[in-house]
């Protein structure tokens, strides 16, 4: 009731100041943004520190800055002025400083700087940079993340140093890479064989100790274990928890575990020894608990992610979720150790919830849109955090910690959406396989005149374990697509997350089954609309949603032109090319000389004789940086297009991965994406 | 008294050969690669008293090599560097009253046409081409150059001087643009190792002051044509007055191997195909009396592998004639030239590990002129007709020019240039088997160690050729030094694939890649096992490209060898054709496309095999190969790292379907030898 109540008035108070001039989006309102990111309160709850991301089109860049909010409201002030990136804010225990992560000496280093007057210092000086700064209690030091060769990584950190800065000068000379194990690639860039540890520097003699040696990585790789800073300190300031990679073959294993170390990096101990992946690893503040976030099944990345509580004093670890049909993601203990605040997807939004040790039960706290980010004040009466919806970008907010008190912190693009024109998306359920209830967006075209009829585009979202949320996108923003004057359908067919894990699982080893079914069903309901041309019908996706736009490709008919992104065409080379293995193993059950019918089955380019019999056109994207998807696979699909003589162009990007960020591709992709649509859907 | 002499004799003997060894020749070493002159493409002078030809040196330490124009006397006599710049010097080409060689030099960075005087003074840059120039060569009058430059179609409006500003300011556009991004509308986006611009190679005139440059030639072919071109693809007419080349004017560039031969006036105009084949047809060569062009011709539409005949169009009655096919050469033709009366043409041509030197005359009688256990390359006649000259290597020396006097059919050794190189180091020799093969005998070479002692054992390294339709044999290669040089006995040999056979061996690969070929290449290590000198423990195998493919296809049939190694292999077909750019190739040997004929996609992809992967296997790949891109090679490093089988990749970043760059090459080699040494059963 009170969010309502507080968004209507938003709602009105956008509506009133553009009264005068509204219009449609323009692809150019997406380099207007500015993205508002990473919150952090003082300790003494008076000031929000946050992150702006702005872009700078004409140089093909983002710049990011350090920004300061009082935390009742008020004016915004810039912290950081510097062209290189300022990010990962963090306050001293006493409030005096920000650490914070900046490039501006070239890599990556982090820096301190008095919030309340006075110029940046550049704290550590690292070959290979620092990230990610985590304060100890005491103020005394500050734990840092590095990537580094293991094999110097027992060395003292100037030894050490100096031996990681000849390895790379050293293997500079030539253009080659001796590889010898997988995961030599990861997303966009190399590994080389280096390991991320944690190091700690003393803000006294600026002394820093590696305290994870070894050649094992002490922070997730892959953010798909990583629900944000991945370490941190116990309250008495004596030790780390972080969750570590897997020790070997971690290309085809999720088992990451939480580990402790003591600061002097003597002691270390394993906490988990879940054969799944642990990770988030938090300490109440008297010190008694970590509560972390476990999944259960070996090698599936997408199971549900549970609250655990690892009891310090008896060693036993407990399941605070499991009656809880969706992931914990990155969660908040309140001061008195009474709660746990975590935002969890739910029916396409992700709310905020609380568990209460008390009553053992978990309640809703702030519900609608996209809500991350959870700030608790010192008092522990309030709550800050991120929301964004497919109406607005990130903005900062605040509640009580009951939720009550609804309140909009900063109002960075608002005069920038104040003329912008959008119909609100409409969720919709209908009927897909089985007749299970599927959730999708509708988002009408600014402008919409219900007498007429409308192309229609329909988008198939990633993961394919995602969702389309009602959240900002940055990249696929379907109100954008929707501004170019189609209509846009957004569904969340089997797979999607926020619909419980059985609706989850249903995906693997079935990706053209059921999921298929339930988009076909969702083509049926948007046909029967009046307002929607069915024989005007485009279909896009990236990564997953591009698979399914291949899948159409050689399934059905229904479509004009499809537009697929990053997607997989043979099942064969992706295993052989890909860089997370496990998660191919697991959704086709194995790998493909243990069962090749699984990759048979789905694979797109076992049905390739079908793409004559619909001769859809197509616009294919893939970059080269795609270390997930590699270029290759779209390459297969667009030679036997060309082949085959079907329209067909291919939009390719030789310094991007798996989407596209830089703001220049990113308007050349816009352009095409779009050009491309109005060239096969008649309005 | 006989047993004294005989007791002298061994005993000198025995002296003269302790005192080679006192010479202390080494062992071919990987460094060796770099340390010999590679010489090339020699040319008569008008007046046949020089040769001039191109000698290359490799600098290891500045990862880069070196060309220079040299002259030796025909006589063999007199030898001096004529040009001396720290850039590429190549493709010098005589003026006809003989005074100037036009040469082509990357002094400027891009490769421009240079002058210099034979008699003395230094070269003087006549072209200043925004892309640089290739194939230049002179009109008979001497008074100017033809040549070919990169250009975009687009800025094309017959008046170079505002052409040459638009092709400039579009690489500028594109050098500054902050987007890279591409938008492909068709295939053949990439070939081999670059990415097709819009620009295409077209003819241009140039006066030697540089003056008056003129295109003749436009449109969105591109001369040479991108595949199976020939060598010297641009002639001009006796008369001077028509140009010949080779092109493709085929729309879809990926699936068409139907290069033709043009001629266009030498004012310009619109170019005149002369040749019929649906097949490639390539290197034009006017006779002299400028009755005829010649030129070599494949048959099929699509089979780039087909007999590469000798054909001649009449310039006045416009008909063709076959002079040589299967039914009087059933081997693959090379270099062309026409003998001074125009009553015959001298070829080159693969046959059984050799390239030979043959003649055929107008009515199609064929004769050798020059065989033996050697490749001849880089054929030219003298203007009086009476001396070929050629390159000339075997397997135990690199190239030197020699020449040939058709008068008196007497060879003669022109250059010696390797000769300080020769005296240093040993060179493996090689010997030449016939085996029994799947289907008959196979040919095959053994090259031992220098130091060999049969009383030994020894490792054996089968090398696989690539292609697969290409011809080992009596050739100087890195190769076939270094592995001996470390002590391993190599094989190499030609299976079914091989040209030099008779075409009907060269088509019993297609459609059958793991069949017979597999069959003959294990017989041939039956053959080697034979011997009694070859470790069974210690069987190795190595192969680039096809050759690459058959050792993947070897890690899937058999566990017999003790380690592996493979370059540029292709590993999964179906991703092969989608991802390779010469669609013709895996069609005519999958005989379809994969969703046409799907069987045979399956049948032969090493992909398959995953399941039976036993030995540790080293993979080589170049991500710069767009012919086998490396996703091949990342395929099968993900197989065998799954399934626990010891595997190590060498990636290397800017190199593409071959090593290249000399420090790469050391670091191929070393790493190669390393790989062996670690495995054995």
């Amino acid at each position: 009731m009170n969010y309502l109540k507080h968004l209507m008035i938003i709602i009105f108070v956008i509506s009133i100041t553009s009264a005068q001039e509204k219009r449609a989006m323009e692809i150019e309102d997406m380099f207007r943004i500015k993205r508002v990111s990473d919150p952090q309160i003082s300790p003494d709850g008076k000031w929000i520190a946050f992150v702006v991301t702005e872009v700078i089109k004409n140089e093909n860049k983002m710049n990011s800055d350090i920004y300061l909010i009082p935390s009742c409201g008020g004016e915004v002030r810039r912290l950081t002025t510097s062209s290189a990136a300022d990010n990962n804010p963090r306050w001293s225990p006493d409030g005096k400083n920000l650490a914070f992560v900046s490039t501006r000496s070239g890599t990556p280093q982090i820096w301190l700087i008095n919030p309340f007057g006075g110029e940046a210092k550049q704290l550590t000086d690292i070959y290979t940079g620092a990230s990610q700064p985590v304060w100890s209690p005491d103020g005394k030091s500050i734990a840092f993340v590095s990537s580094v060769y293991p094999e110097f990584s027992e060395k003292s950190f100037q030894e050490a140093n100096e031996l990681n800065k000849k390895k790379d000068e050293e293997r500079s000379k030539t253009n080659a890479r001796i590889i010898n194990k997988l995961l030599y690639r990861h997303w966009n860039s190399w590994v080389e064989d280096k390991r991320q540890h944690i190091f700690i520097i003393s803000l006294e003699n600026k002394e820093i100790k590696n305290l994870t040696p070894g050649d094992r990585d002490a922070v997730p790789t892959s953010s798909t274990f990583a629900a944000g800073d991945e370490f941190c300190f116990s309250s008495d300031g004596k030790e780390i928890a972080y969750t570590a990679a897997p020790a070997e073959n971690e290309a085809w294993n999720t088992n990451h575990d939480i580990f402790t170390v003591s600061i002097d990096g003597k002691t270390r101990k394993q906490i988990t020894t879940n054969p799944a992946a642990d990770g988030y690893p938090r300490y109440s503040k008297n010190g008694k608990y970590i509560a972390y976030r476990a999944q259960k099944t070996p090698g599936f990345e997408a199971d549900k992610w549970d609250l655990m509580l690892y009891d310090r004093t008896n060693g036993i670890h407990k399941n605070l979720s499991e009656n809880f049909d969706s992931w914990v993601l990155a969660f908040q203990w309140s001061p008195d150790d009474s709660k746990i605040f975590f935002p969890a997807e739910e029916n396409a939004n992700q709310q905020i919830f609380a568990y209460d040790f008390k009553t053992k039960k978990i309640t809703k706290i702030i519900e609608g849109g996209v809500n991350a980010d959870i700030n608790i004040s010192p008092d522990g009466k309030f709550l800050f955090f991120t929301k964004h919806t497919l109406e607005m970008p990130i903005e900062i907010f605040s509640a009580t910690v009951e939720g009550k008190n609804f309140s909009k912190l900063t109002s960075i693009n608002d005069s920038l959406f104040g003329n912008i024109y959008f119909n609100r998306a409409e969720s919709i359920i209908y009927k897909g396989a089985d007749d299970t209830p599927i959730q999708a967006w509708l988002i009408k075209p600014p402008f919409f005149d219900s007498n007429k009829k409308y192309p229609l585009v329909f988008l198939v979202h990633g993961g394919p374990q995602g969702a389309w949320e009602n959240g900002w996108h940055y990249r696929w923003n379907p109100q954008l697509w929707a501004a170019q004057g189609y209509v846009v359908f957004a569904p969340n067919p089997r797979g999607s997350t926020g619909f419980g894990q059985k609706f989850v699982n249903e995906i693997s080893g079935d990706w053209g089954g059921k999921v298929y079914e339930d988009l076909m069903k969702g083509v049926d309901y948007v046909e029967k609309l009046n307002f929607v041309d069915a024989n005007q019908m485009a279909a896009a996706g990236a990564s997953y949603g591009g698979y399914m736009m291949n899948w159409f490709a050689t399934h059905t008919d229904k479509f004009k032109t499809i537009i697929t992104h990053a997607s997989i065409w043979n099942f064969y080379s992706m295993y052989g090319t890909t860089d997370e293995v496990w998660f191919d193993e697991w959704e086709h059950s194995g790998t493909p000389w243990d069962n090749p019918q699984a990759y048979d089955k789905f694979s797109p380019h076992k049905y390739g004789t079908n793409l004559l019999k619909y001769k859809t056109p197509m616009l294919i994207i893939h970059n080269e940086l795609d270390y997930r998807v590699p270029v290759t696979e779209g390459m297969q699909l667009f030679t036997t297009l060309q082949r085959m003589g079907i329209e067909s162009r291919f939009l390719y990007f030789p310094d991007e991965g798996h989407g596209v960020l830089k703001p220049l591709n990113s308007e050349l992709w816009h352009k095409t994406v779009f050009e491309w649509l109005n060239k096969y859907l008649k309005k | 008294m006989k047993y004294r002499t005989q007791i002298k004799l061994i005993l000198l003997l025995v002296l003269l050969s302790l005192n080679i060894y006192s010479q202390e020749k080494r062992l071919f070493g990987i460094d060796d690669i770099f340390k010999f002159t590679r010489v090339t493409d020699p040319q008569i002078s008008p007046d046949g008293k020089w040769i001039a030809f191109t000698a290359t040196v490799v600098c290891k330490e500045k990862n880069s090599s070196n060309s220079d124009i040299w002259l030796v006397s025909t006589s063999g006599s007199e030898l001096r560097q004529l040009t001396n710049s720290p850039k590429s010097d190549e493709r010098p080409r005589w003026s006809p009253d003989g005074k100037y060689i036009a040469f082509q030099s990357t002094r400027d960075v891009a490769p421009q046409i240079y002058l210099i005087n034979v008699q003395g003074g230094e070269a003087k840059k006549i072209t200043s081409m925004p892309s640089g120039t290739s194939n230049h060569i002179w009109a008979p009058d001497g008074k100017s150059l033809f040549f070919l430059s990169n250009v975009y179609p687009d800025c094309f409006t017959g008046d170079w001087s505002k052409d040459k500003s638009c092709n400039e300011k579009k690489d500028q556009e594109k050098s500054e643009s902050k987007v890279k991004a591409r938008i492909f509308d068709e295939l053949l986006y990439r070939h081999w190792n670059v990415w097709i611009e819009e620009t295409r190679n077209h003819i241009f005139q140039t006066e030697l002051e540089g003056k008056n440059i003129k295109q003749l030639t436009n449109g969105k072919f591109t001369i040479p044509p991108i595949a199976l071109n020939g060598t010297e693809d641009l002639q001009i007419s006796p008369d001077g007055k028509e140009l010949a080349f080779s092109t493709n004017m085929d729309k879809k560039l990926a699936e068409s191997t139907n290069n033709d031969i043009y001629i266009i006036p030498v004012t310009g105009g619109e170019p005149r195909k002369i040749s019929v084949s649906q097949g490639a047809d390539v290197s034009p060569r006017y006779s002299p009396d400028g009755k005829y062009i010649a030129y070599r011709s494949q048959k099929t539409y699509g089979y780039e592998a087909d007999l590469w005949r000798v054909l001649i169009y009449n310039r006045t009655t416009g008909e063709t004639k076959i002079l040589t096919d299967e039914s009087n050469f059933d081997n693959w033709v090379d270099d062309l030239v026409w003998s001074s009366d125009s009553r015959k043409i001298y070829f080159s041509a693969e046959v059984k590990g050799n390239i030979s030197i043959y003649s055929v005359d107008l009515n199609r009688m064929v004769k050798p002129i020059i065989e033996g256990p050697f490749w001849h390359e880089n054929l030219r006649i003298a203007k009086d007709g009476n001396i070929l000259t050629f390159t000339r290597r075997e397997i135990s020396r690199p190239n030197e020019i020699f020449t040939f006097d058709l008068k008196q059919n007497k060879l003669n050794q022109i250059t010696n240039i390797n000769k300080k190189f020769l005296d240093e180091v040993k060179l493996a020799k090689g010997e030449e088997v016939w085996f029994d093969g799947a289907d008959g005998k196979v040919h095959g070479w053994i090259v031992k160690p220098p130091d060999f002692d049969p009383s030994k054992k020894y490792p054996l390294l089968l090398i696989i050729h690539g292609g697969p339709q290409q011809m080992f044999g009596n050739a100087f290669r890195a190769d076939w030094q270094v592995f001996p040089g470390a002590g391993y006995v190599v094989m190499f040999t030609n299976p079914e694939g091989s040209p030099g056979y008779g075409q009907k061996f060269v088509e019993a690969i297609s459609k059958d890649w793991g069949g017979k070929c597999y069959i003959s290449l294990m017989k041939a290590v039956d053959y080697m096992l034979a011997t009694g000198y070859i470790d069974p423990n210690r069987l190795y195998a190595y192969g680039g490209s096809f050759g690459g493919y058959m050792v993947n296809w070897i890690l899937g049939n058999t566990d017999r060898f003790a380690a592996l190694i493979t370059h540029a292999g292709v590993y999964n077909l179906e991703a092969m054709y989608g991802t390779t750019e010469e669609l013709w190739f895996p069609e005519w040997e999958m005989g379809g496309t994969p969703w046409s004929n799907p069987e045979l996609y399956l049948k032969w992809s090493p992909n398959y095999l995953a399941k039976n992967f036993k030995t540790p296997t080293l993979i080589t790949h170049g991500e710069l190969d767009f012919r086998v891109p490396i996703q091949q090679g990342m395929e099968l490093f993900t197989a065998l790292q799954r399934r626990g089988i010891p595997s190590k990749f060498l990636w290397f970043a800017d190199e593409g379907h071959w090593i290249m760059k000399p420090q790469n090459i050391v670091l191929w080699y070393q790493t190669m030898l390393d790989w062996l040494k670690e495995w054995q059963k």
